[in-house]
């Protein structure tokens, strides 16, 4: 039948790494993120406000719906830790490298339309630019 | 009771490096804040059950060890289809090395703590001498 353990060395080396891994779920679980907050918030684009920047925070394009002149340039930021990507779904015009944190991936739209795009290694990421003539 | 030890030893190893891969991810703010959420409370699961495995020479600690494995793969899977868990969706084994490597300890805990439980049974059912 089972009961209490006395512990030896391995045991108790394990038992510390556990106990310290405790700490540190709760320190997780209970943290503010870094990202979160005011400092990297983000938002919708307002009608007709000009967008010269997305950011990738929190596995969101933001703003997910820009509008641009033909002849803008819009960057992308990747804010987040995880490695993301800027590719077109039907369109060839957006394809970005796979962007790590901090980086970016700029685009200088020639044409007129509408580009919907996502991240390749995070399906549920979209976004989309309307570019108006 | 060696073996027993051992492999409940090994079964809280293994829990052990899945909570830390977790814990790992949500420090790195990594996914959103829900998922990063669960990679916390996945932790703290993994943390108390292998101190149990340590403490206690029972049934209990290898089935809860299990549980904890099962339900990582589980959401492993759910999160790279359809349309993910708590907003978030994955690809593959990204990201990497992590994922694999949860994979890898979840999988090889469930087996080891199988053992464990199956020999706990016995030495539960079978009369001393």
């Amino acid at each position: 039948m089972g009961g209490m353990v006395r512990p030896k060395l391995p045991e108790l080396i394990v038992g510390v790494l556990a106990a310290v891994l405790l700490v540190g779920s709760v320190v997780g679980l209970t943290r503010t993120r870094e990202s979160a907050g005011p400092a990297t918030p983000v938002e919708e684009a307002a009608p007709g406000e000009a967008v010269t920047a997305i950011e990738i925070v929190d596995f969101t394009f933001g703003p997910k719906e820009a509008t641009v002149a033909v002849g803008d340039t819009l960057t992308w930021t990747n804010v987040d830790s995880a490695v993301h990507t800027v590719t077109g779904k039907e369109n060839e015009l957006l394809l970005s490298d796979d962007l790590a944190q901090d980086a970016t991936y700029e685009v200088t739209f020639e044409e007129a339309g509408t580009f919907e795009y996502m991240c390749k290694f995070h399906p549920n990421m979209l976004g989309t630019i309307t570019v108006e003539g | 009771m060696a073996r027993s030890r051992m492999l409940r030893l090994v079964g809280a190893v293994l829990l052990l490096i899945g909570g830390a891969v977790h814990l790992k991810l949500n420090l790195d703010d990594y996914g959103t804040e829900d998922i990063s959420r669960t990679f916390a409370i996945n932790a703290g699961a993994s943390a108390l059950v292998a101190l149990y495995l340590l403490l206690r020479n029972d049934i209990l600690g290898p089935l809860a060890g299990i549980a904890v494995s099962v339900g990582t793969l589980i959401g492993f899977g759910l999160s790279r289809q359809g349309d993910g868990i708590l907003d978030f969706r994955e690809v593959g084994f990204n990201p990497s090395p992590d994922a694999a490597v949860t994979v890898a300890v979840e999988a090889l805990a469930i087996v080891v703590l199988a053992v464990a439980a199956l020999q706990a049974q016995r030495a539960t059912s079978s009369p001393r001498s």
